[in-house]
């Protein structure tokens, strides 16, 4: 039973944290107004710069700014596309989702010489400098400096968005873009903020999952977890603790699908590979609806463009 | 001659010369991609379009594979005309996939009845999947772009679980085993290439699409829904009805595009089947913005590259999936669109100003 929950417990952080960050980062960049849909595709390039920058640099730690960086710009084209430019949100996270998928072939093929799949690189899976805590100190070092330095940001993040003057600014251009402006508040520079920080924040979460999990990149490895990070942000209530709490609940579905995999359970093994999608689902179905509201609300401009010219369209 | 509105041909022409413009800049970004990788980008495009359509040979190869793609096409511009993005595609496709070779492996029928079941049994599979997520999000206001994704994977692997149930399932190639011969759908054209029934169908699924957006109040509505969810309700319109249609009219396509690839290309129902036809899909909508010629010219054009990628592999050594990032670029672009439209108005405002 102990090595059962220290199984789960160490899977759940591995598996939720790149989640929960990139759920986070959509939830900051929705408090800003901008809905970024595309958080699949800011995860898989994260994932795969990831690599690219460890494989280049000889360095995990370089990989994982890399794939931060590779998100950010996918997060600044979503801004620009959407906020600046007024496309529907849905059509642009769609078109990174595609471009994504394209440019992971491409860049494999490129930098590896392979389709489908990386070489192996370095990578930032333990924190052995825990392991001489007493009691807790073996599990605590089998898990990603990412996974800490998660926490961290989440830390952080809670006391910029709601503790401080710029946070709250940020909010209230999520909520009334042209109230904020009368305000003398730059619309644009705090949506463009919280989109390329969601981006960044996807990129981590990607690259987490290549280099702080594995030690190469895959195609298909995101496996609709950028999509499970967007549903974590209605689930979370549109709170950023929420939304991290709730990335690492997907987590746990992920990490038991794994455990029952390594039992010899009589079921198909279609059906445990279907855990984690279908709990999601459920969890999602059962938790909207009319009582929703409770949890938190969605920013009002939510989705709306907004420039000073024509206001919100 | 009939009096045309001048207004709407202009914006026909603008939406035109975008998609031509987003057209030239992915073929000129993704030339400079092929540069980095140390090939000529002329050699590449030039064998990949030689490959798609130098020969009749190639032609009517392409003509083949541009059913499905243009189904695909539909199944996502009835989903946009409405305002509902249908991106669970993928889910819906495979569902009508794998039903449509149950039917055609285990109902004894002859060919003329089979085949409409086939497509039946497909629809309605891949119709009932489109059905829920567009439910939830009407009943329980879950965000159907989650809904789409998480059924997707539930397909997916539901699907791989029926193939292997199969009587008589290959392990080896991961299929099924052929459905019956009289569940294959019969060449349009025999002689001197062939050419499948399947081309014929989806230019009447086109054509039928048209007809049920642009001719009917049902089709005018859907739209209105979709230009402006608020105006259409307060004109009267069931918004959430109409984006139910335009779900399930979005999921027959889905359906009957998976149909016809059973039928017209594979045989045989194939486990992680992923020909990719939704990015295709939606690039062609995004393309042909609702205009038929348009759709079809897209839906060709992507045959064409589809079909010519072997020889492009084969010549140039750049790999088949190098494809994929045209497409994307192409959406890049196309999405970027309305970029041109703000620059213009940016730049007609800063006229008026040093005017005044």
């Amino acid at each position: 039973m102990l090595s059962f929950l220290k199984y789960i417990f160490i899977a759940t952080l591995r598996l939720g944290t790149p989640i929960a960050l990139t759920s986070m980062g959509g939830c900051l960049s929705q408090r800003g107004g901008i809905n970024n849909i595309g958080l699949d595709a800011q995860m898989t390039l994260g994932a795969l710069m990831g690599v690219c920058g460890a494989y280049w640099f000889k360095s995990a730690w370089v990989g994982v700014l890399v794939g931060m960086l590779a998100g950010l710009i996918m997060g600044l084209i979503h801004g620009f596309v959407v906020n600046t430019c007024g496309a529907p949100m849905a059509v642009s996270s769609q078109a990174m989702i595609l471009f994504s998928q394209g440019l992971t072939i491409i860049v494999l093929f490129a930098v590896f010489g392979n389709v489908g799949y990386s070489d192996q690189v370095a990578s930032i899976s333990s924190t052995p400098v825990l392991a001489n805590i007493p009691l807790a100190g073996d599990t605590l070092s089998q898990l990603s400096p990412l996974v800490y330095l998660g926490l961290v940001i989440l830390a952080v993040l809670n006391f910029l968005l709601y503790k401080t003057p710029m946070g709250l600014r940020m909010q209230s251009c999520g909520e009334h873009p042209r109230a904020a402006d009368t305000a003398g508040i730059n619309v644009t520079l705090y949506r463009y903020l919280g989109v390329m920080t969601s981006g960044a924040l996807g990129g981590l979460g990607g690259a987490m999952l290549s280099i702080g999990y594995m030690n190469l990149f895959q195609d298909g490895m995101i496996a609709g977890r950028g999509f499970l990070a967007v549903g974590a942000i209605s689930l979370g209530g549109y709170t950023l603790k929420g939304a991290y709490a709730a990335g690492l609940l997907f987590g746990f579905f992920d990490a038991l699908q794994l455990y029952v995999q390594t039992t010899n359970l009589p079921v198909p093994s279609q059906f445990v590979q279907m855990i984690p999608y279908l709990a999601s689902f459920l969890v999602i179905i059962f938790a909207s609806g009319e009582h929703s509201g409770r949890r938190g609300r969605a920013p009002a401009a939510l989705g709306q463009p907004y420039s000073k010219i024509s206001g919100t369209r | 001659m009939k009096n045309i509105n001048g207004t709407r041909l202009k914006q026909g022409l603008a939406d035109t010369f975008s998609s031509l413009v987003a057209l030239l800049l992915a073929f000129v970004v993704s030339g400079l991609l092929i540069l980095l990788t140390d090939a000529n980008p002329l050699e590449v495009f030039s064998s990949l379009f030689v490959g798609g359509l130098g020969s009749p040979l190639a032609l009517a190869g392409a003509l083949n594979r541009m059913a499905p793609i243009l189904l695909a096409g539909l199944a996502i511009t009835a989903g946009n005309s409405c305002g509902v993005f249908n991106i669970g595609f993928d889910g819906q496709f495979l569902v009508g996939f794998v039903l449509a070779a149950v039917v055609g492996y285990a109902v004894p029928l002859p060919s003329f009845l089979l085949i409409p079941l086939v497509f039946l049994a497909a629809i309605a599979g891949a119709m009932l999947w489109s059905f829920f997520p567009i439910f939830l999000n009407i009943r329980r206001e879950v965000n159907i772009i989650f809904s789409c994704i998480m059924l997707n994977y539930v397909g997916k692997y539901l699907v791989n679980y029926l193939i292997q149930q199969f009587p008589g399932y290959i392990a080896s190639t991961g299929g099924s085993p052929r459905v019956q011969d009289t569940a294959m759908l019969p060449a349009l054209i025999e002689k001197p290439y062939k050419i499948n029934l399947a081309v014929l169908i989806s230019l009447v699924s086109l054509a039928l699409l048209y007809v049920i957006l642009f001719k009917t109040r049902s089709g005018y509505e859907m739209r209105a829904a979709g230009l402006s969810r608020s105006a259409a309700y307060s004109a009267g319109i069931p918004v959430e009805k109409k984006a139910m249609a335009g779900m399930l009219l979005s999921g027959a396509f889905a359906g009957m595009c998976g149909a016809l690839e059973l039928m017209g290309i594979t045989g045989r129902a194939i486990e992680d089947y992923a020909p990719g036809y939704m990015g295709l899909g939606i690039a062609v909508a995004m393309l042909g913005r609702e205009k038929p010629a348009m759709i079809l010219l897209s839906a060709f054009l992507f045959a064409v590259m589809k079909n010519g990628t072997t020889l492009m592999q084969m010549k140039t050594g750049i790999s088949a999936q190098f494809v994929l990032v045209i497409q994307g670029l192409l959406i890049i672009f196309v999405g970027i669109g309305p970029l041109f439209r703000y620059l213009m108005n940016r730049f007609h405002e800063g006229r008026k100003n040093s005017h005044a």
